[in-house]
């Protein structure tokens, strides 16, 4: 892929909220779930697991969007991002727990919505919800915490893009506040 | 309303109670437009045959974002909403 590809794609991906009702393949949520392991991961702790309902499981993503901000009706597909926690803490101590395990997963979801994005997938990451509520619908184990929620399917919307200021407005060369070189 | 659909706004009220308590408070506006926006979705179910109903809300679905993109006009936009509420309201009176 050349890099105009590549930003191209990373430009064009948008939170996605509605969605028809086309199914997604368990073929297909399994590349991204392939896709989400690929990224990177602090003191290779790999420490992430994905809970994932599909067209089998409408009941339970409409009985969890119940609870749920943002969403409206049942998506076609629900990746939980989850951390195994006690995984994350043999491998990667302390500041694991505390900082790099959620990064992983935040690359990890990156990862995928970019996948599904070139599958034709719209995907929206939600980080409002309720552990508790989450922990009871997945049966969770306590030492697995639920940190990231993407919601799938084939979109029924056009996302909507918030404008970027210019890139240079973020930009500091060497010391904060230096705008040039 | 059926119990399966009270339940459903009780679920919704409840996870907003919680989070709202840690959101940023712009949040509680934006959930209680998407508790309405539930409930008045709940209503169609029920065929209510009010176009204001099915109005409000397309206009709570059309404008709702603005909290992330334009906070002066979800401002606005939440006034409008209690204007359309209140005119609706007096209706009753």
């Amino acid at each position: 892929m050349e890099a105009t590809q590549a930003l191209k794609l990373i430009k064009g991906r948008r939170s996605i909220r509605r969605f028809t009702d086309k199914e997604i393949s368990k073929e297909a949520l399994t590349d991204l779930v392939e896709a989400a392991v690929w990224a990177p991961s602090g003191s290779n702790a790999q420490a992430w697991e994905f809970v994932i309902l599909g067209k089998k499981d409408k009941e339970l993503m409409n009985r969890m969007v119940a609870f749920l901000p943002g969403v409206s009706e049942a998506p076609a597909a629900m990746i939980w991002l989850c951390l195994d926690r006690a995984k994350e803490k043999a491998k990667a101590g302390k500041l694991g727990l505390d900082v790099m395990g959620v990064m992983d997963i935040s690359m990890a979801a990156q990862n995928i919505m970019l996948m599904a994005h070139a599958m034709g997938l719209g995907s929206c990451v939600i980080g409002s919800f309720n552990e508790s509520v989450t922990r009871i619908a997945l049966k969770l184990p306590e030492h697995v915490t639920p940190e990231l929620l993407l919601i799938l399917g084939y979109p029924a919307e056009e996302g909507f893009g918030p404008p970027r200021p210019p890139v240079q407005q973020n930009m500091h060369w060497r010391e904060f506040g230096a705008k040039d070189i | 309303m059926n119990e399966k659909r009270a339940c459903d706004v009780l679920a919704y009220a409840a996870a907003s109670a919680r989070e709202m308590y840690v959101d940023p408070s712009v949040y509680a506006s934006h959930r209680l437009l998407a508790t309405m926006e539930r409930f008045l979705g709940f209503l169609e179910e029920e065929q209510y045959n009010d176009p204001f109903f099915s109005e409000l809300r397309k206009s709570i679905n059309d404008n709702i974002l603005l909290v992330m993109t334009d906070p002066e006009k979800f401002g606005d936009f939440l006034s409008e909403v209690v204007e359309k509420v209140a005119h609706k309201s007096f209706e009753y009176a």
